[in-house]
């Protein structure tokens, strides 16, 4: 197993596509975070006149990385996702690679688990480097003050959360809502992973997966609707619906109970298809 | 436990696409330490057996073993000192040729500094060892493919068309290295539309027609059964009436050519005769030693036609 991770490791930390990926998401936070700090019309600090909060605690570093973390996380967050994680056998097929790895005394099982272990750790890293990126910009443009704390920040227009936190706080409680969004976005990458194995090239696969995604979240918004009693029904299921729980992080105390019944949601999806894709590779031909 | 006899073996091997065979009960056997030749036109299902042999494919009916361990799918015991090189070896284009090589090379074992600088030199790749493997041509690719096959220390190799790409120069060096390498006790299972070099250097053939061994054994029967006598003369198709007349085994090749088998020395003699006293007018009689190329497409041919009845 450690011989087969080494190698995925080694594969993705050569891999040019995750860092130009990197560098996309640095620029699209820097660019974003100069537009909320020279553009005084910027809806936090309408928001802030509206409401007669002290700007500070509205616009500021740990709210300005939070905003930016709202704004990609239904759209092009999953993309990565399902980017890193399609690539790992559809990229190996269309290669031809994957014929050299496995006419070597490696089983597949551990070639699965490698790639698994690797495309998370790779989905965290890119997640806290985006997020710490994002932060240190902030800190820069917005300087390092104490924050209003809510579930998502425009819920304070609602009267929804609103104490003040510290930013050491605000630090810490990005550094978890950024690896519980890794955790999110696992079974949007776990439908790409398995799609990988169907197909032989990386967008299709990759393409697939962000069908099921947004089909998904088609049929969560339907949800919200109440003479739609099927869909409101399913709607606690979907690993859509359990996605948004990293906003929960934010709460003045941090919602651990919004957020385990979900977090268990997508444990289920994500063990779910870990089984299904590992069957499908260790009983199927992998042919041309 | 006694070593195996055999390195490579399969019985009764079947394997179908969909309503396609593509291997109809095979079985093959590769004697530990030779070099063994598995031939068949495209399609035939060299490859096909190659990945059955590998357990990347599963067969639908029969069994396989490679160094007396059973192929199962998806297992790894079987692999275990088998180096191969599939049709075209793909590696990842933006490491460099030494990077590709430590990294699939470290999937069979560990594998030291100087085995890989061996490998690369015995390949002639060293002095490109740290371009990306992306910028490596066709030829290049395919000898790295050798070297990778060779790393960490195999025991078996399974070569896929291993020729395919290389220039004269590298068929030569290639023919030696394996020969090289059946000394050093490495059985060698390769397959090759290169027949000349394959009738150099195997020490066995098996040959494979749409998916059924048509032979397997030593060259010797095939290439010393018989030998052909190429005869160009006028009236190359009355001539060759008269032959067959005569018992001769005929075929006209065109412009004039006949190829007639003639086992014996006195035979081309007695056709000579024949043909002068007939009043052919004969410009050239050369005796030909059968090749493995005649052989084959000899072979290949009466199938088609045994299929057409």
């Amino acid at each position: 197993m450690l011989k087969i991770f080494k190698h995925e490791m080694h594969k993705a930390l050569h891999d040019r596509r995750t860092a130009w990926t990197v560098v996309g998401l640095s620029l699209f936070s820097f660019f974003l975070q100069l537009g909320f700090r020279f553009t005084g019309g910027n809806p936090l600090a309408r928001m802030g006149r509206r409401l007669e909060i002290d700007p500070e605690l509205l616009l500021n570093s740990i709210n300005s990385t939070r905003l930016i973390m709202n704004a990609t996380y239904y759209v092009i967050l999953p993309v990565l996702a399902a980017m890193i994680f399609a690539g790992q056998f559809a990229g190996e097929k269309s290669s031809g690679t994957l014929w050299g790895i496995l006419s070597r005394p490696v089983s597949r099982l551990s070639l699965y688990g490698a790639k698994f272990i690797v495309s998370s750790v790779t989905l965290l890293g890119v997640m806290l480097f985006f997020v710490g990126f994002t932060l240190i910009v902030g800190c820069v443009l917005f300087g390092t003050h104490d924050f209003l704390a809510s579930p998502r920040i425009f819920d304070l227009m609602r009267g929804g959360g609103g104490g003040v936190l510290s930013f050491e706080e605000g630090v810490w409680r990005l550094f978890v809502s950024a690896c519980l969004l890794s955790f999110l976005l696992l079974p949007t990458g776990m439908i790409a992973f398995w799609c990988g194995l169907f197909f032989k090239q990386t967008h299709t696969a990759m393409a697939t997966a962000l069908l099921v995604f947004f089909g998904c979240y088609v049929v969560q918004g339907l949800g919200d609707i109440d003479f739609l009693p099927l869909f409101q029904a399913i709607r606690p299921y979907l690993f859509t619906t359990a996605m948004e729980s990293w906003i929960y992080v934010f709460y003045t105390e941090t919602a651990w109970e919004e957020i385990l019944p979900r977090a268990v949601v997508l444990l289920v999806y994500v063990v779910g298809l870990y089984i299904a894709g590992a069957i499908h590779l260790c009983y199927s031909d992998l042919g041309d | 436990m006694s070593e195996p006899t055999l390195a490579v073996e399969t019985r009764g091997l079947w394997k179908s696409f969909g309503s396609r065979v593509a291997v109809e009960g095979l079985s093959i056997q590769v004697e530990c330490g030779e070099i063994y030749g598995f031939l068949g036109e495209n399609g035939a299902g060299k490859t096909t057996t190659f990945r059955v042999l590998l357990g990347l494919i599963w067969s639908d009916e029969g069994e396989a073993y490679l160094n007396g361990q059973n192929v199962v799918p998806g297992g790894k015991a079987h692999l275990e000192g088998v180096g191969s090189m599939t049709d075209s070896p793909s590696f990842y284009p933006h490491l460099t040729a030494r990077e590709n090589l430590r990294l699939f090379a470290e999937l069979s074992g560990h594998v030291t500094n100087p085995q890989i600088e061996e490998a690369l030199e015995l390949v002639g790749l060293l002095d490109r060892a740290d371009e990306r493997a992306g910028a490596l041509s066709h030829g290049q690719r395919q000898r790295l493919g050798v070297a990778e096959a060779l790393l960490p220390e195999s025991r078996l190799l399974l070569l896929d068309e291993p020729q395919n790409g290389l220039d004269p120069y590298w068929v030569k060096r290639f023919r030696k290295m394996l020969r090289e390498l059946a000394n050093r006790g490495v059985t060698i299972l390769i397959s090759s539309h290169r027949l000349h070099e394959i009738e150099l250097v195997c020490d066995r053939v098996g040959i494979i027609h749409e998916g059924c061994l048509l032979y397997e054994g030593s060259m010797d029967p095939l290439l010393n059964s018989a030998e052909t006598v190429t005869v160009v003369c006028d009236h190359s198709e009355e001539a060759s009436v008269q032959l067959k007349k005569e018992g001769f085994a005929v075929e006209d090749e065109g412009d004039g050519r006949l190829r007639v088998r003639a086992d014996a020395e006195e035979e081309a003699a007695r056709m000579n005769k024949l043909l002068v006293s007939n009043g052919f007018s004969v410009s050239e009689l050369a005796r030909r030693r059968v090749t493995l190329e005649d052989v084959f497409l000899q072979l290949t041919k009466k199938e088609e036609e045994k299929d057409k009845c």
